[in-house]
């Protein structure tokens, strides 16, 4: 069987990666709004600047600031996105499940899934920027995702179980046991 | 338009994001082969380019500018994964690339896509960025912060790996 | 006097109790009188109301849970009417064959929650009523009964729809999660996996599917599954 010729392999690249983004296409609607958002709603809304010698600044002075901005910038996006993941999750009381997920710049979040009948219950905003919802479950299993800022579709990251629905969708899982137990 | 992004006009930045998005998201799923993680990486694209307006240089090309954003978030991201995995690594996804899998899919297009998802993390980025993004061996240079040897060189390697990969799928040349 | 005064009140207890929760759930009656106003066909509407009646009357349709679906596909849904007509239809087949439908209409709402074009919604509720079907078959023919068919069984009606539920759902979520279909062992790990940590079933319903289903068995079912999405 003849392998491809450069330009057959340049085609298939092109045509392949070109139907791989359509595909995924509907995941672009509405992004320039959410971007816009997720802007208008930071805190600091100034931008860094980079050093300017002509304003007199020591040199030292200004690497220092620019750095410290760069950190606490940085830190702050990726604290973010890392809080997201390590602080959401479940908690179990006996008999009520609690939903969880630490999104400060989100404007709402909601949860969806078997036991509400994909109907989406809004959870809690605390001071802290944390999301709360407590949930009634008996014993089952239940698929569920967050949906952040009405739209937004996304999986508990800290579920233990995870579960792909309708192609490349994620849903989380939880099982509730005899004794209410969760995992 | 640019201009008046730089003077603060958010909506003025929408139609930029509006314009280049689908772009940057092309190249953020062929880079991160996951599609949400590709969405994520393109909406802090954005969120970064904006806050970093001042760094920006009128006389390059934007697009060029926003890829080497995308790109480095990217890479940065693959490196994390590497050690972190988040989404993989707590308790089991039910997921994952296995060969019988692969067999089902039989769309020649699919087949593709999945050998270029299987290239190393590496040469990766390059395809990406000539192959979907268009973009000559200059500016990919430019964007991946390599000399332009180098990226001949990733290009001419990893069309060798992705003909290897492909005709184990089974994808040849047509009759 | 007294003893007429004493039913009197439980008589009068009882009614209003009745009328509060009928305000709060929905009656079998109010699910036939929706369908009845389903934009379908006459012989199709008297199929959904032959089906779902009899899914409600065998306990394995909740009224609430039979409205909640006829508003989001049958009256809600802006997609084509044939469409929403077979995803309906599916599920009142699938109460006709005596299945559990839960995982039918979860799967059915949360592609519309998720805005799933309804063509895709059929496929995949076809896909896994198939998948059902299977796993119903190899309970009968292992002897896994529920009190209703076997007197002598110790499992409700309610625990086996929940085991084949269970059996069903797992299978799909590993074929669909890219595993290996014809790795067999892995298959059952996964299965009863799911099994032990579902607090519905009997922990000897899950000895007994342990016992008598065996690797091949769900193996089998397994690479059904992965030939039924290829096909798709």
């Amino acid at each position: 069987m003849p392998e491809l010729n450069d330009q057959e392999l340049e085609d298939e690249l092109r045509t392949g990666l070109n139907r791989c983004v359509q595909s995924q296409a509907s995941r672009l609607v509405g992004l320039e709004e959410r971007v816009l958002a997720e802007l208008r709603s930071r805190h600091r809304p100034q931008r860094l600047s980079a050093p300017r010698p002509a304003f007199g600044l020591s040199r030292r002075l200004a690497l220092a600031t620019v750095a410290l901005a760069l950190v606490i910038f940085a830190g702050g996006l990726f604290a973010g996105m890392q809080v997201e993941r390590l602080q959401s999750g479940l908690a179990n009381k006996g008999t009520g499940v609690q939903f969880v997920i630490a999104y400060p710049e989100a404007q709402s979040v909601a949860v969806a899934g078997d036991f509400t009948n994909w109907d989406k219950r809004p959870l809690e905003r605390g001071p802290d920027g944390v999301w709360r919802l407590w949930v009634q479950l008996p014993p089952g299993r239940y698929e569920y995702a967050f949906i952040v800022n009405g739209s937004r579709w996304l999986p508990d990251p800290r579920a233990s179980q995870f579960v792909r629905s309708y192609g490349n969708d994620l849903n989380s899982v939880i099982y509730v046991g005899k004794g209410g137990e969760t995992s | 338009m640019i201009q008046r992004a730089l003077q603060g006009d958010l909506d003025a930045w929408g139609e930029i994001v509006k314009r280049y998005k689908e772009a940057v998201f092309g190249v953020a799923l062929g880079v991160l082969r996951h599609p949400s993680d590709a969405e994520d990486a393109t909406s802090e694209a954005f969120i970064r380019a904006y806050e970093k307006l001042d760094h920006y240089d009128p006389q390059r090309r934007f697009s060029t500018w926003i890829f080497t954003i995308v790109t480095n978030l990217c890479k940065n991201k693959l490196r994390r994964d590497k050690f972190t995995a988040p989404l993989k690594h707590i308790g089991q996804i039910i997921g994952g690339r296995d060969p019988a899998r692969i067999a089902y899919q039989e769309a020649r297009d699919t087949l593709v896509q999945e050998a270029i998802a299987e290239l190393n993390d590496k040469y990766r980025p390059a395809i990406i960025l000539r192959y979907y993004a268009d973009l000559d061996y200059q500016e990919i240079a430019e964007v991946l912060q390599l000399p332009e040897g180098t990226v001949k060189t990733h290009l001419y390697r990893a069309k060798a790996e992705l003909r290897r990969i492909l005709i184990e799928k089974g994808v040849t040349a047509d009759a | 006097m007294k003893k007429l005064h004493g039913r009197g009140l439980i008589l009068g207890l009882a009614l209003a109790a009745l009328l509060s929760s009928a305000a709060l759930a929905a009656t079998e009656q109010e699910v036939l009188n929706l369908i009845g106003q389903l934009p379908f066909s006459t012989a199709d509407k008297a199929f959904l109301s032959t089906s779902y009646k009899k899914g409600m009357d065998e306990g394995r349709l909740a009224p609430d849970l039979a409205m909640d679906l006829l508003q989001k596909v049958g009256v809600q849904s802006n997609a084509p009417v044939d469409q929403r007509r077979d995803v309906l239809m599916t599920i009142g087949q699938a109460l006709l064959e005596e299945l559990p439908v839960d995982m039918l209409i979860s799967k059915a709402e949360e592609g519309v929650a998720k805005g799933v074009p309804m063509s895709g919604i059929l496929q995949e509720i076809q896909e896994r009523k198939a998948t059902l079907e299977q796993v119903k078959a190899l309970f009968e023919q292992r002897g896994v009964h529920s009190n209703l068919t076997d007197r002598s069984s110790p499992y409700s009606q309610a625990s086996i729809d929940a085991a084949i539920t269970d059996v069903a759902g797992s299978l799909e979520d590993y074929v669909r999660g890219g595993n290996n279909p014809n790795d067999a062992p892995a298959v059952k790990a996964a299965v009863l996996n799911t099994l032990k940590l579902d607090g519905r079933l009997p922990t000897a319903l899950v000895s007994a599917i342990d016992e008598h289903f065996s690797e091949i068995d769900l193996g089998t079912i397994a690479q059904a599954i992965a030939t039924r999405i290829k096909n798709s």
